[in-house]
């Protein structure tokens, strides 16, 4: 079968739906490809406009390599996550000026479903989509008018027909979604940059490596609890335990230390503290709690730094139920601990060593502690999210010369005197603080929070925290940091409490928001394998094999398809004519005295035979016949007017019928 | 309705033929409409194939969601698709005759009494282009289909099949009809021979050529009741006594158009030949006759006696040897 040219109708839409498809990729793809992909749009619009203007097959396949090319110049490579969305962006944009008959504007629209889809591989919020499902709509409307491409319907309609389309689609969507089996992904290798742009903390600490963390706005996690929330002093986040240094870099050292420890580690004192956390992907194996993390819902390993660790990275995002204790006792140090924990860089300088030394002298453990908490607090310390560069020996130059640093600084510094002076320390990372949302009930833990603090070894009580920074910058602990307002160099504003009707508003605002981010998270994107089955077997499936399951989906999506079917096929037809309405309201009232209209009757003959038939209805009958004639026939000048007055009449009609309801006589016919 | 029995229903011939000759008209209802993918289905079952390949590999939910969506929007759309066909009403209207060799159209009644609009419903007949159309609710439409005719006699359409693939093309549902009703099919006209027997001219009693419409004869007085068209209008211009144009001669020249003078050709051929002549002599304004064995149409003309004339000639079956 020949096919024949698109209309530029068609056309048009073509360009209305790819434009609206590729519109999100604008927000992570590099600037050069929007300004290509709109360029070849013009030039595509620029050919909508005269059937002579046509873009010449050089010219094509000159855009096509120069695209190709600009995508190796970016990421070196055609493949890979960012690479392959961007190459199939543009190709897009490309085929749309090819796109002359109905094969090629189809080959177009799956084309620009498949770059809808890539989208959610940067970002799924509901309100995405939201629109995801908008651009969807018209789509499918362009699917509909390029397949019929000669009929003429108006635009509403075929978009109505999309929208009917897909609404009529979501029951069936959802029961998919439920019970479609899941399994574990990924079932290939993912491309390298499959998690790209994901941050986190990374299990280890350089100077300015938290500060520039803390410049993301991110989620971290969400923690919701079944307890009294805790206080804010209390809200350390455990995260990555850092034992190595060289004097400038902490890492987790030895693969010792990651491996699994006992549960005896910890003696709980006091009461736990429950807490559910919705984890976002951070591509690495911790598994953030409240310091100390007890116990974990999820298969997951305890190491000797109570740090717990998923197996395997954690690259969605997932959820988990954590036990923890404020107030604990740790057992003792064994020598291979104690020697990590004491392990100092080969060049320390000699300053510090001496300072440290020096609050030694016949000082106990805590004198020292707090000689050196009072050291940072009454020095000219200065805590900024902006520290001048260090050189050769940064914990020195640090301690003795510049004097301004984050919170790793003031760790990194602490730990080295500790461990000069014969405390067993390690550096902690992870989160301080959060947002409470009383909306959602939850608290929001944001990049923004990272942190970090020190913890030292004490015979009588085990690993205990102390954080330097609080030495020095006191409202860290209570107040989050105002990101908003932070000079080069200067100290670190904190954001103190909001006053005002306006932003208390937009507070609530944001709380509600986020709200409905945490529970599109809890219910949507974290849904696996783990709440299918969670799922399947709170509705009576304890042991759902892949059987069952297809038996129940195959079940479910025949019974809504039926329904959906039903709806369309069962329903009666919407009758608009308000006229008409009335007038078979008459006619069924008649049709319970006996006399029901013969489908050939006209309206004057039926109204004649009634009245022969009962003479004394004849003077209330009659009047609706005319005015109903009126209404249907003629072109009345006050057709409102009229059907009111026909609609009072079949009224009085009625109810007069029905006050006399006395067993109506035999009738005849 | 035609009930079916259940070995009908999943014989395979209901299925790619439909269910044999009937009368009209037909109303298209479950047991008629069949639906399968197109090749667009396909390709789109291909595409969300992928897409549920790549969101199972990322364990990308809201990719789930969307391979998903899209799978139940097809699936909805058969019944969009079944809905276009279902409740079609379809008969046989008249078909004009022609020529061996010409397309035959044949009219096509179709009539939507479901209150929905029936869009891009599609008429194929054979090899031919589909004629698409759309339907109103309660509304009825002719559309005339052609199929291409070999030989002279009575053509029916034979099978031809209603589809549809609204609204997004991924499904089509198609109905196979096959309704009473013929168009007669004239035998080809033969070359151009000269009739072997000339024109009779006969004496008529009403005047030396008779009065009718072809040869100016002479001017006479106008008598009310004549046609304007034939009033001599010069005349009233030079303020004359109104004249009619009388013409004459249309009863002149009879002609017999016989089978037996064309011996030395085959039956079609003969036909074909007649055909010509009769086509001939109703352009000559002659009156003519048909002599075929077994039949006989008398003298007469105009396009009527044309058509019995060439209607004869399509049905002619040679009778058992004995006349010839």
């Amino acid at each position: 079968m020949t096919d024949p040219s698109l209309t530029v109708r068609s056309r048009s839409w073509l360009l209305v739906s790819t434009g609206l498809a590729l519109l999100p990729h604008a927000w992570h793809l590099p600037v050069w490809v929007t300004v290509f992909v709109v360029g070849i749009g013009l030039l595509y619009r620029y050919t909508l406009q005269a059937p002579q203007h046509t873009v010449p097959r050089f010219l094509v396949l000159a855009l096509t390599l120069a695209g190709a090319a600009g995508v190796l110049w970016q990421y070196g490579t055609l493949l890979g996550r960012n690479a392959g969305v961007t190459l199939l962006v543009i190709m897009l944009s490309l085929k749309l000026l090819e796109a002359q008959r109905p094969r090629d504007a189809r080959l177009v629209i799956f084309t620009s479903y498949f770059v809808v889809i890539t989208n959610f591989l940067f970002t799924e919020t509901p309100l995405i989509a939201l629109y995801m499902f908008a651009i969807t709509i018209v789509i499918t409307a362009t699917l509909s008018v390029v397949t019929h491409d000669s009929d003429i319907r108006p635009a509403h309609n075929h978009l109505r027909l999309a929208g009917t389309l897909l609404l009529q689609a979501l029951p069936v969507m959802l029961v998919l979604f439920i019970f479609f089996p899941r399994i574990i992904g990924p079932i290939w290798g993912l491309p390298k940059d499959a998690h790209a742009g994901v941050t986190g903390l990374s299990g280890s600490m350089s100077p300015g490596a938290i500060s520039r963390l803390v410049e993301s706005g991110a989620t971290a996690f969400r923690a919701s609890f079944s307890g009294p929330v805790p206080a804010p002093e209390q809200r350390y986040w455990r995260g990555p335990v850092l034992w190595k240094t060289d004097g400038r870099t902490w890492t987790t050292g030895a693969f010792v230390l990651l491996a699994p420890a006992s549960k005896a580690l910890l003696q709980p004192q006091g009461d736990p503290v429950q807490q559910e956390i919705t984890l976002e992907s951070h591509n690495k194996r911790w598994l953030l709690a409240l310091d100390r993390p007890y116990a974990i819902s999820i298969p997951a390993t305890r190491t000797v730094g109570s740090e717990w660790l998923a197996p395997k990275a954690v690259r969605e995002r997932i959820r988990y139920a954590v036990t923890s204790y404020t107030d604990y006792r740790t057992g003792d140090l064994n020598p291979v601990l104690r020697k990590a924990a004491l392990q100092l860089p080969e060049n320390l300088s000699e300053r510090l060593r001496e300072l440290a030394q020096h609050w030694r002298h016949n000082a106990s453990d805590r004198a020292v502690i707090r000689k050196a908490l009072e050291y940072f607090h009454n020095e000219p310390f200065i805590y900024t999210l902006t520290p001048p560069p260090l050189d050769e020996d940064p914990m020195d130059e640090f301690l003795f010369e510049t004097r301004r640093g984050f919170c790793e600084h003031y760790t990194a510094a602490f730990v080295l005197l500790m461990r000069s002076a014969g405390i067993p320390a390690r550096v902690v990372t992870g989160y301080q603080g959060g947002e409470y949302n009383p909306v959602g009930e939850y608290m929001l833990v944001r990049q923004s929070d990272a942190h970090a603090w020190a913890e030292v070894w004490l015979p009588d009580t085990g690993w205990e925290r102390v954080d330097p920074t609080a030495a020095v910058a006191p409202e860290r602990i209570e107040h989050a940091l105002d990101l908003s307002a932070q000079d080069s160099g200067a100290p670190v504003r904190f954001r103190l409490i909001e006053g005002g009707l306006l932003s208390s508003g937009l507070r609530g605002l944001r709380y509600a928001l986020d709200t409905l981010n945490n529970s599109w998270n809890q219910w949507v994107l974290s849904y696996g394998p783990g709440r299918q089955r969670e799922l399947l077997a709170a509705l009576g499936m304890q042991q759902a094999n892949w059987k069952a399951m297809v038996l129940v989906l195959a079940g479910l999506i025949s019974v809504f398809l039926l329904g959906i079917a039903a709806w369309m096929f069962l329903r009666k037809p919407h009758r608009s004519d308000p006229v008409v309405q009335v007038w078979n309201t008459y006619c069924r009232r008649l049709g319970q005295l006996g006399m029901q209209r013969k489908p050939w009757e006209g309206p004057r003959d039926y109204s004649r035979r009634v009245a022969a038939y009962r003479p004394e209805l004849a003077s209330q009958v009659n009047p609706i016949t005319d005015i109903y004639i009126r209404l249907r026939y003629d072109n009345p000048e006050n057709p409102t007017g009229l059907l009111t007055q026909l609609q009072r009449r079949v009224r009085q009609y009625t109810g007069r019928a029905k006050r006399k309801r006395t067993p109506p006589d035999k009738p005849a016919d | 309705m035609q009930t079916l029995t259940l070995r009908d229903r999943f014989r395979l011939a209901r299925f790619t033929r439909g269910l044999g000759t009937e009368p009209g008209p037909v109303t298209l209802e479950r047991s008629r409409i069949f639906i399968l993918p197109t090749t667009t289905g396909l390709m789109f079952a291909m595409v969300l194939l992928v897409m549920l390949l790549g969101s199972i590999n990322y364990t990308n939910n809201m990719g789930y969601m969307f391979s998903f969506l899209l799978g139940s929007m097809a699936l909805v759309s058969i019944f969009h698709t079944y809905r276009n066909l279902a409740g079609l009403r379809f008969s046989m209207g008249k078909a004009t005759p022609v020529f061996a060799g010409e397309r035959a159209g044949f009219d096509i009644r179709v009539s939507n009494p479901s209150p929905y609009t029936h869009y891009a419903i599609e008429l194929i007949v054979g090899g031919e282009p589909p004629v698409s159309v759309d339907l109103e609710p309660g509304h009825e439409k002719t559309v005339t289909v052609y199929r291409p005719t070999t030989s002279r006699g009575l053509q029916p359409l034979g099978r031809w099949k209603v589809s549809s693939t609204v609204p997004l093309g991924l499904f089509c549902a198609w109905a196979h009809l096959d309704l009473h009703g013929n168009c007669v099919v004239y035998p080809r006209p033969g070359p151009r021979r000269p009739v072997p027997q000339t024109a009779v001219y006969k004496p008529n009693q009403s005047g030396d050529k008779g009065r009718g419409v072809d040869d100016f004869a002479c001017f006479r007085p106008y008598r009310p009741g004549d046609s304007p068209r034939h009033l001599f209008w010069k005349a009233v211009a030079r303020e004359q006594p109104l004249l009619v144009k009388q013409f004459g001669g249309d009863r002149a020249d009879e002609l017999w158009l016989d089978w037996h003078d064309l011996r030395d050709l085959d039956t079609e051929a003969r036909l074909s030949q007649l055909c010509r002549w009769v086509l001939d002599a109703e352009q000559q304004q002659l009156r003519y006759g048909l002599h075929l064995p077994g039949l006989q149409l008398e003298m007469d003309r105009g396009s009527e006696h044309r058509h019995h004339c060439l209607q004869a000639l399509a049905q002619f079956r040679l009778p058992p040897p004995a006349d010839d």
